[in-house]
């Protein structure tokens, strides 16, 4: 039973265990590179966020705990004097489409949000896709509060704690607002079980 | 007794491998003419840059998957080849993926999903089972080459047409007078089939004056 089986499917076998080495071989080489581009696109996030300091802003990444326990790790931006200007925190949420992965970054005392960037979106093109766009500017020196989603009002006025939707593009909007409401919430416990 | 008729039989001219590399240019072009890889043409094509870059990646799976089935035609049991293809396409889907990631990770962003769908792009299987099992190395090596030139064409064929309708520019460089009003539906799917419909009635009419 066994050999035929075996006759039937080495070639499978054969060209699986090939396939697989060759993958890995690849991987091998090719992960340390993949790596470093991740980390220069957040480094350039993070620089964009923060473009008011300057480019001897510094970041380091530290290690806190929300109020449940689990380690969350967050971004440290500090000015060329050392001085702390803000923070900043990957976080993930579900978007109308998919996963979005959004870098927000808020000033030192967390009253304001600063900003975010995209780090991953495959949202509707020429509808969701604009939440890497001018709805950004939505966010900048809104408070840090819980922010809210509407569909009509007065666009990028950081005066008023709600976010303008993008026309067509509510869900997406409202995916966003609540991936950056959900960060503020646990930059905040981070800060105080710190 | 009635002499027996004999027919000769004219010998059948086998297609040479320039063949194989001419039809997928166009003559059996896979957007326009056998309308495979539907998913990716009507997804990426919004600009020119994503466009060029499905294709190329396309072209590369093609080619390296064509080579391995090729060179295992003869091993291949008939109820497992497509199980065998499968794999075969895969793993260089994989590759492609790994390496746009690390050598073009902004078009691999943009890329989204669509580059590991490349696995189930018709096309490909569909020439591992018509050429690539069938014939050897250089064969298969020209079909997918002119396959993937073919199918390279067309997406930018559909890419260029919308980029400049819709932002007025190719390759992200403004090329239309700043009066150009944009057709924002050019972004969208709609704008997408209605493209490719374009294209697909002008290439019949075309093939039907020949």
């Amino acid at each position: 039973m066994l050999v035929k089986f075996l006759k039937q499917t080495w070639l499978v076998l054969a060209a699986a265990l090939a396939f697989g080495l060759l993958v890995a071989a690849v991987d091998g080489q090719l992960k340390q590179r993949i790596e470093d581009n991740k980390i220069k696109k957040r480094n350039r996030e993070l620089r964009a966020l923060f473009q008011e300091y300057g480019a001897t802003c510094a970041f380091t990444v530290q290690t806190g705990k929300d109020t449940e326990g689990k380690k969350v790790p967050y971004f440290v931006a500090q000015d060329a004097t050392g001085q702390i200007v803000g923070y900043a925190l990957e976080h993930v949420g579900g978007g109308f489409a998919d996963k979005i992965v959004l870098l927000i970054a808020v000033d030192a005392e967390l009253e304001n949000i600063k900003g975010y960037a995209v780090m991953k979106s495959n949202e509707t093109p020429g509808f969701g896709d604009k939440i890497t766009g001018d709805f950004r500017k939505e966010f900048v020196n809104c408070s840090a509060v819980k922010l809210k989603v509407v569909t009509k009002g007065k666009r990028y006025d950081p005066e008023d704690d709600v976010i303008v939707a993008i026309t067509g593009a509510t869900i997406s909007s409202e995916a966003v607002t609540k991936i950056v409401n959900e960060a503020v919430v646990i930059l905040k416990q981070v800060m105080k079980t710190k | 007794m009635a002499e027996t008729e004999k027919l000769e039989l004219k010998a059948v001219e086998k297609p040479a491998w320039t063949g194989h590399f001419l039809r997928g240019l166009w003559q059996e072009n896979a957007i326009f003419r056998q309308l495979l890889g539907m998913c990716p043409t009507l997804a990426v094509t919004a600009a020119l840059k994503p466009a060029l870059t499905m294709g190329a990646a396309t072209l590369f799976v093609l080619i390296c998957s064509n080579l391995v089935v090729s060179a295992m035609r003869k091993l291949l049991v008939g109820h497992l080849r497509i199980l065998m293809f499968t794999l075969t396409i895969a793993t260089f889907v994989t590759i492609a993926d790994q390496l746009l990631q690390a050598f073009l990770p902004e078009m691999s962003e943009k890329l989204g999903p669509y580059v590991p769908l490349i696995i189930v792009n018709c096309l490909i299987i569909g020439r591992a089972e018509a050429c690539a099992s069938r014939k050897g190395l250089w064969t298969s090596f020209c079909d997918a080459l002119g396959m993937g030139i073919g199918f390279t064409f067309g997406l930018c064929v559909l890419a260029s047409i919308r980029e400049l309708l819709a932002d007025g520019a190719l390759w992200t460089i403004r090329v239309l007078p700043d009066g150009f009003v944009n057709w924002n539906v050019m972004k969208l799917p709609a704008g997408a089939f209605l493209t490719l419909g374009v294209l697909l009635g002008v290439s019949n009419q075309f093939f039907r004056k020949k």
